[in-house]
């Protein structure tokens, strides 16, 4: 059965993003600060991919504080997570049916 | 949407750099706490092998280990949190459990030495408090990777077999091998960082 690349994810900093996101188990969240310098994203940047993703229901964005400082945290949805596997399975169709 | 295999195997390369990079970032991090601990696994043993009767040196390198790590983790972002509680209050109850049952095993409190300078620590507390402390790695290390469970049965291993079989000269034996495991541990997981 031949799996659909996803709109969504295939944008290169979206698939960087959920590729960091799906690989933290279940219930994990990664934070904004660490993506941001990890892959070497501005804020801007960042916000904006990151809101798509959310808009897709990919991702929960949880916002707080740790004492005064805001922390902003990311997590992958069960929607999220099957729409990447979904995802990398599409490419690697691609790759498999070239050789 | 039309990509050509070539197209694809960017997009799968780029994505497992990705993760590699957060991977290294948590290595890094992690890398300083094992080798701050390390440190103090090498001197603490080592001034009781140097001076056994001065218990307050390890003590208070000890304490001093542990403000170090408060201070470390209050300014640092932690990378990732799992909020997954189960884990968390398992992790206490494992502990908790563990150490009540090696404590009626090791009886650390049994020791006195009427000549100590205050702070009496015998060879049983120290493999106590050593050996719990590694339960945390090793059942810690069952969910962030497998060189914290080495390291923990590891270190555990060496100073238990000090404790049985080395006498006089078990705080030597625990600085070099305990500490030499931690700092091992902890340049590998630099090194690996630097990949």
């Amino acid at each position: 059965m031949s799996r659909e690349l996803d709109p969504v994810i295939h944008q290169t900093t979206r698939l960087r993003l959920m590729a960091v996101i799906c690989h933290l188990e279940e219930g994990d969240s990664i934070d904004f600060t660490a993506l941001k310098k990890e892959l070497a994203l501005t804020d801007g940047n960042l916000g904006a991919q990151l809101t798509k993703l959310e808009e897709a229901k990919y991702l929960k964005i949880k916002k707080g504080f740790v004492g005064r400082r805001p922390r902003t945290q990311v997590q992958a949805t069960p929607r999220g997570r099957a729409a990447f596997a979904g995802h990398c399975e599409a490419l690697r169709q691609i790759i498999d049916e070239s050789s | 949407m039309e990509l050509t295999p070539l197209d694809a195997r960017e997009a799968l390369s780029a994505a497992d750099d990705a993760i590699r990079s957060v991977k290294r970032a948590i290595d890094r991090q992690t890398s300083r706490i094992v080798l701050m601990w390390g440190a103090v696994y090498v001197l603490a043993p080592l001034s009781m092998h140097i001076w056994p009767l001065w218990g307050v040196i390890p003590q208070q390198l000890l304490l001093l280990g542990a403000i170090a790590f408060s201070i470390y983790d209050a300014h640092q972002n932690s990378l990732i949190s799992g909020p997954s509680s189960w884990r968390l209050g398992g992790l206490w109850w494992l502990t908790f459990g563990f150490g009540w049952i090696w404590f009626l095993i090791l009886d650390p409190a049994s020791f006195r030495n009427p000549e100590a300078h205050g702070v009496v620590i015998s060879r049983q507390m120290w493999a106590y408090g050593v050996s719990l402390a590694m339960f945390v790695y090793v059942v810690m290390g069952l969910w962030i990777g497998r060189l914290y469970v080495a390291t923990g049965l590891a270190v555990t291993f060496f100073t238990v077999v000090g404790l049985l079989w080395l006498g006089e000269w078990y705080w030597l034996w625990c600085a070099i091998t305990g500490g030499g495991t931690l700092l091992g541990a902890g340049f590998w997981l630099r090194r690996q960082a630097r990949v």
